[in-house]
């Protein structure tokens, strides 16, 4: 089947998001498909590419990373909510001349129709 | 406003729109409006409920300090096609907005009504 997830919660919320990147690899080990990752709302800053966590704790900026990497996922980022967020790539960064580039290169930014579309073609939506 | 039961809601394939957020606190009510509007593109069959304290966004003279009256778009919704409106009765009675005074056209619904408005979605999108 084919799935579409939308991140929604702040990256602050550890076990939410650990819960759905363990979601997300039993769904691609199960041999489903994840058609598009959606961060939305304060779930942007899951990409963002400057924290730094205590040393003790991983982050969850980096295991969605990971996951993206190992599965070769795509991951969206809603480009408004992330502006408003300070979440840029090197383009956005240019274009409101911003000192930083904050988003994992590879992560894209783009808008809400990535969103419906992704639902449009997919089996199942599970949001987090 | 006429209550509707679950039988009457129409058994068709559709994105229901789960609003249950109060406005202004976050970014919420507003961000979801704005997945809303533009699923709305799409031409799929849409279906919005207000539910939870999502029932606040639909009060009326809303005044905001310093950022968009979300009522004022919400007045919108029926020039993007957007007419299926869901209003949780009980969400309302929980909050003592029984005599609730909106410009909003929706319709009000009971718990059942809600279940099935749910079953019968393709997909759910709730912020």
């Amino acid at each position: 089947m084919k799935y579409t997830l939308i991140l929604q919660a702040a990256p602050e919320n550890r076990s939410l998001h650990l819960s759905a990147i363990k979601f997300a690899r039993a769904l691609v080990e199960s041999g489903h498909t994840i058609i598009r990752l959606f961060f939305y709302c304060d779930a942007v800053r899951c990409a963002n590419s400057n924290t730094v966590p205590p040393q003790d704790e991983s982050s969850v900026e980096q295991q969605w990373r990971s996951f993206q990497h190992e599965y070769h996922v795509e991951a969206v980022v809603c480009i408004a909510a992330a502006l408003q967020r300070g979440i840029l790539d090197q383009q956005e960064a240019d274009r409101y001349q911003k000192p930083g580039v904050t988003l994992f290169d590879s992560f894209q930014l783009a808008g809400l129709g990535q969103l419906a579309e992704a639902c449009h073609q997919s089996d199942r939506v599970v949001s987090f | 406003m006429t209550v509707w039961s679950a039988s009457r809601m129409a058994i068709a394939s559709y994105i229901l729109f789960v609003f249950r957020s109060a406005p202004y606190g976050n970014l919420r009510a507003r961000e979801g409006l704005d997945a809303l509007l533009a699923t709305s593109v799409f031409e799929l069959p849409i279906k919005v409920l207000f539910s939870g304290d999502g029932v606040f966004q639909l009060q009326e003279n809303q005044a905001p300090a310093n950022t968009k009256s979300i009522e004022k778009s919400l007045k919108a919704l029926p020039m993007y096609d957007i007419d299926d409106i869901y209003i949780h009765q009980d969400a309302l009675a929980a909050r003592q907005l029984d005599k609730l005074c909106t410009s909003i056209r929706g319709s009000l619904i009971d718990n059942q009504a809600v279940a099935t408005l749910m079953r019968n979605a393709t997909h759910i999108l709730s912020f």
